[in-house]
């Protein structure tokens, strides 16, 4: 059976109000392309969830389509803040629930096990448990009496990761790092797997050299995206584009301008 | 200061405080610089990994802005990120964390500045402050300007608890104190009363006159104050020749912008890169 779509298929399953996980971190190997495509989709009121978001997270908000960010981290790594992240947060349009990056791990590990929830200590004595919208509560342990912090399971209802490679059963390859995507594809309810190329079978060298190996177990649809990264890296296939990453941080709020960016594909 | 830059300084200082088998990280320039230099210097076993973890426990190479294509080569192993924090757990982890604010208890702040409901600032959230709080020793800190908005008497929201109000709980885990701070005026710790910031020693020229001008409260400071240990010439070559001769250090000085971003981004993508891992 064959797991390759399209990304209008892919997209016609986010129904408005839904939960939409995104991969990769920061500017590295983010689901741009699939990112892009959802701004100009119907769906909105979206509930985003990225331990580490970047440009994906920040043109959604951008293109109004976000009601709520689940997140530990949203920004450009060592080159500089997400500028309509920035704007939404000070401008109190947007609701967020932070967590660190443990945490969401523990909530992607506990989604992917089919648990209600998590303990850590993670977290534990840090302002993350006092915002209004935090989702831990402190349990005791059973055993010790030790005092944790429980975190619910998350379970996005759908996931977009992108990666090197993909066949077309739906096993994926991601050859960098691998980010919470191993967990996130098992927490996902429904999982879209962007790849710069699609195979009929993964050559046997790239399945086992030690990369991230998704199984078609947990892949829905795999969608082939060549440069689907966009201005993020992918390794080793293209480093991340610092002019795009610069302009669109200067100008990203400038809403002809950024109009104007989401047309083009 | 003469014949080196704050930056060289700081690395220096910085590196003299990871000890071997164990993970030295960091998310900026300079602690990765810093742990580089460890590694070429003293400490041999120490693991490096830096932004990304696809290419860890690598050898000592020259810092680019994107890494993963000069460290995958000597890199032993592809760390994932449940493995990372399961290293933390076991205490495995050393960092320098560039943080917004810290305050005169060493707790910091990375997320919000203002009010969290309604940031006056939104910066990048916590990120894995909570966590690196529930395994590591000590976290310790850098700042690039000492400044009462900096060095604050509170921190707006805390990701890395600082002294005092210890919780009452017995565990097997100890939360990790507040380390060092390196700032562009000094080095300072959490060991003045009641676990207060305290002067180490100063950076040549500065006065402790100065550093109580720019900072938002009392710091301690008892006798005479060491003036902080200048970088060794071996030190400078290093740094100079072997970890970072393209001077990406400078991106954390006040030269940093755009322009020298291209710059070093011209140059690196204008050398071939390397075919797939």
């Amino acid at each position: 059976m064959t797991k390759m779509i399209t990304l209008e298929k892919a997209l016609a399953a986010v129904a408005p109000g839904s939960s939409v996980a995104f991969g990769g971190g920061g500017i590295q190997r983010k689901p741009m392309a699939a990112a892009r495509a959802l701004a100009a989709a119907d769906a909105g009121d979206l509930t985003l969830v990225a331990m580490l978001g970047g440009p994906d997270v920040d043109l959604l908000i951008g293109a109004g389509k976000v009601r709520e960010l689940q997140f530990a981290f949203v920004g450009f790594d060592a080159f500089g803040l997400a500028p309509h992240f920035r704007k939404a947060r000070e401008s109190g349009s947007i609701s967020v629930v932070e967590y660190s990056e443990a945490t969401i791990i523990a909530a992607f590990e506990a989604g992917a096990k089919n648990l209600p929830f998590l303990p850590t200590r993670f977290g534990l004595d840090t302002d993350i448990l006092t915002t209004p919208t935090a989702p831990f509560r402190k349990v005791s342990c059973p055993f010790s009496g030790e005092e944790l912090l429980a975190v619910p399971a998350l379970r996005p209802d759908v996931a977009f990761i992108h990666a090197n490679i993909a066949d077309r059963h739906g096993n994926a390859v991601i050859i960098g790092d691998g980010y919470a995507d191993p967990l996130l594809v098992q927490a996902a309810k429904t999982v879209f797997v962007t790849a710069e190329r699609i195979v009929d079978e993964l050559p046997d060298d790239v399945a086992t050299a030690g990369g991230t190996f998704l199984s078609r177990l947990w892949i829905d649809g795999v969608i082939e995206a060549p440069r689907g990264a966009g201005m993020t890296a992918l390794y080793p296939d293209y480093r991340f584009n610092l002019p795009a990453v610069l302009e669109y941080q200067k100008r990203a709020t400038d809403s002809e301008w950024f109009s104007a960016w989401l047309r083009e594909q | 200061m003469t014949g080196y830059t704050l930056e060289e300084l700081l690395i220096s200082r910085m590196a003299r405080e990871f000890r071997g088998n164990a993970i030295g990280v960091g998310a900026t320039i300079l602690s990765d610089l810093s742990a580089r230099l460890a590694k070429a210097l003293h400490v041999p076993d120490l693991f490096l990994t830096t932004g990304s973890r696809a290419a860890a426990d690598c050898d000592v190479h020259a810092k680019a802005l994107v890494d993963e294509w000069t460290l995958a080569a000597s890199s032993r192993m592809n760390l994932s990120w449940q493995e990372m924090f399961q290293l933390i757990a076991h205490g495995k982890l050393q960092i320098w964390i560039g943080t917004v604010q810290l305050d005169q208890y060493g707790a910091s702040n990375i997320s919000v500045i203002g009010p969290w409901a309604k940031p006056k600032a939104q910066l990048v959230g916590a990120r894995g402050v909570p966590d690196d709080l529930w395994g590591c020793e000590s976290l310790c800190y850098h700042i690039r300007r000492h400044n009462p908005r900096t060095i604050v008497a509170k921190v707006d929201f805390v990701c890395g608890r600082g002294n005092g109000d210890g919780g009452g709980q017995v565990r097997p885990v100890r939360r990790a104190k507040p380390g060092l701070v390196v700032t562009d005026l000094g080095v300072f710790d959490f060991e003045g009363p009641g676990g207060s910031m305290r002067v180490v020693s100063l950076h040549p020229g500065i006065t402790l006159e100065r550093v109580q001008e720019k900072t938002g409260f009392v710091v301690h400071a008892t006798g005479e104050i060491p003036v902080t240990p200048e970088p060794t010439a071996e030190e400078l070559r290093l740094i100079r020749k072997v970890i970072d001769p393209q001077g990406l250090r400078r991106l954390e000085s006040n030269e940093g912008g755009d322009e020298l971003l291209m710059d070093l981004w011209q140059r690196e993508t204008g050398a071939p890169i390397e075919g797939r891992a």
